[in-house]
């Protein structure tokens, strides 16, 4: 592949990533019932995460800049401050590059030690926020705990590679989450406090991280052709 | 079945064919006049201004020579959300400033007072995102797509010339809204032959995340394939056609900026001006 075709060929990624977003976010499909209070998780953030995986942080940036736009032009979305709905989405791409990147080519043995890394810093905001409500730094410690375990598991199951995708998958839908409650929160939209946005954050969030990764991997798995079996591995 | 068939109707403005001022005006126009109207819209903080950008807006539609039903289209699917939002408020919300001695108590319930004061700003907030909506809707149903493509195409002009794509983003944007229609029968193809299958024929609840996203990765990874295999095709296409971006290239369509352009230009400038001043 030349450069010039390497060109063409990243901006027709980008655009039929970004046909697939607008489809995510305007149509019922791209909506996914959960047990919050909101009722679903949206995946339309997910084209974007892909785009950096298989392009490189500048495609995810472009399909991110395209899904802001979405969201602000959706009638569904009724808070229109582009400071809230466009600009914290753009790193969605960007930062599930970087993760899928640095972490492309690390062995078993890195993966666990940044695994227990991970686990130190989620202890430590338990214990932060254990001084504050009690129960939700003791649930927190619990779900990281668990967490761990389940990761800790797959990992001397599942190959390496796919480890990259499901991480590349959470990091970016959590990029999503945190960084548009943050702007919510600093440009003070009407009801959310925050109080308010952390629920929101641990309620939405969550889930929406979970599904996600699944939904990364089955999908790079079978454009890559990726993970134990060639093919798809649903 | 129902809802297989309602993905082709995509939730996003539609136009309206008449032939007003604003149907004429250039597409560069509308977008950088919209553009500034929303800032304006953002940043008043005066009651009297917001609802005077919510009747400005409203009379754009009939500038437009825009039915009703434009407008009630425009809201009807964020009427349950404005809902909701304005009760927050109205319970929740901070009470607007510049309100002199309107804090009269209406009705103290338990823990929620709700003061005229705090009526009023929850009806501002609710007129505040009525008129964002509108005005997004009002830009799609006077412009096509097409002419929203090449007018954002242009005005992403100038960044060629600091070394930014501003043509490729311009060619994402008209890559993804051309082939958002056709990526969307695909999808109901997958999702008619699924359901022949039974496969989400069954409602499943709520509390089953994990065979709910597996049941949507049934249908998107799919898409997906469709959307990487197209990737394929349309760039060996464009190798094939000598595509090489931007530089020396013609265009079908000519945007010409005329008199009433200039005048909204000024008009959109001048409200922005004056929201920041008040």
């Amino acid at each position: 592949m030349d450069a010039q075709e390497r060109g063409i060929r990243r901006v027709v990624t980008a655009g039929l990533l970004l046909a697939v977003t607008l489809l995510l976010a305007l149509t019922p499909v791209g909506f996914i019932p959960v047990p919050t209070p909101a009722g679903s998780a949206t995946i339309a953030h997910i084209p974007s995460i892909i785009g950096g995986i298989l392009e490189g942080p500048l495609v995810g940036l472009i399909v991110s800049l395209g899904f802001g736009f979405a969201a602000f032009l959706s009638p569904l979305v009724p808070v229109k401050d582009p400071l809230v709905i466009i600009v914290p989405r753009l790193a969605i791409g960007v930062v599930a590059a970087l993760v899928y990147l640095g972490l492309r080519k690390a062995n078993k043995a890195a993966l666990l030690a940044i695994l227990f890394v991970l686990l130190a810093a989620v202890l430590w905001a338990a214990k932060v926020v254990s001084e504050v409500y009690l129960w939700l730094g003791i649930a927190i410690a619990v779900l990281a705990v668990g967490g761990v375990l389940a990761g800790g598991l797959w990992l001397f199951r599942g190959d390496t590679q796919v480890v990259g995708l499901a991480a590349a998958g959470v990091a970016g839908s959590l990029t999503n989450t945190v960084l548009v409650l943050a702007a919510a929160v600093w440009r003070q939209v009407a009801g959310v406090t925050a109080p308010v946005a952390v629920s929101i954050g641990l309620m939405q969030g969550i889930p929406e991280a979970v599904i996600s990764a699944i939904i990364v991997v089955a999908v790079v798995a079978s454009v890559r052709q990726v993970g134990r079996r060639r093919g798809s591995r649903l | 079945m129902a809802e297989a068939a309602s993905l082709r109707s995509v939730r996003l403005g539609r136009y309206w064919r008449t032939d007003s001022i604003l149907h004429l005006m250039d597409p560069r126009s509308k977008l950088v006049a919209g553009g500034l109207i929303t800032a304006a819209t953002v940043v008043a903080s005066s009651p009297w201004l917001v609802l005077m950008l919510f009747a400005g807006i409203v009379s754009l539609y009939m500038v437009a020579r825009l039915p009703r039903a434009a407008i009630l289209a425009a809201l009807r699917p964020v009427l349950p959300l404005l809902l909701v939002l304005g009760l927050f408020q109205v319970v929740l919300g901070g009470e607007p400033a510049g309100l002199g001695g309107a804090g009269i108590p209406l009705l103290s319930w338990g823990p929620i007072h709700v003061s005229l004061a705090r009526l009023i700003g929850a009806g501002l907030s609710v007129a505040r995102l009525v008129s964002l909506v509108l005005l997004a809707a009002l830009l799609l149903a006077t412009t096509t797509i097409s002419a929203l493509v090449t007018g954002l195409e242009m005005l992403l002009r100038p960044l060629n010339r600091l070394g930014l794509p501003g043509h490729q983003l311009a060619m994402v944007g008209s890559i993804a809204l051309r082939f958002m229609p056709i990526l969307a029968e695909g999808l109901e193809a997958v999702q008619r032959a699924q359901l022949a299958r039974t496969l989400g024929a069954d409602r499943l609840s709520r509390w089953q995340v994990a065979r709910n996203a597996r049941r949507t990765a049934a249908l998107i990874v799919p898409l997906f394939a469709d959307a990487f295999r197209r990737v394929d095709d349309l760039t060996t296409a464009m190798l094939a056609r000598c595509y090489r971006g931007g530089r020396g290239r013609t265009y079908y369509r000519h945007a010409r900026m005329g008199g009433t352009d200039w005048v909204a230009l000024g008009l959109a400038a001048a409200v922005l001006a004056f929201a920041l001043a008040f």
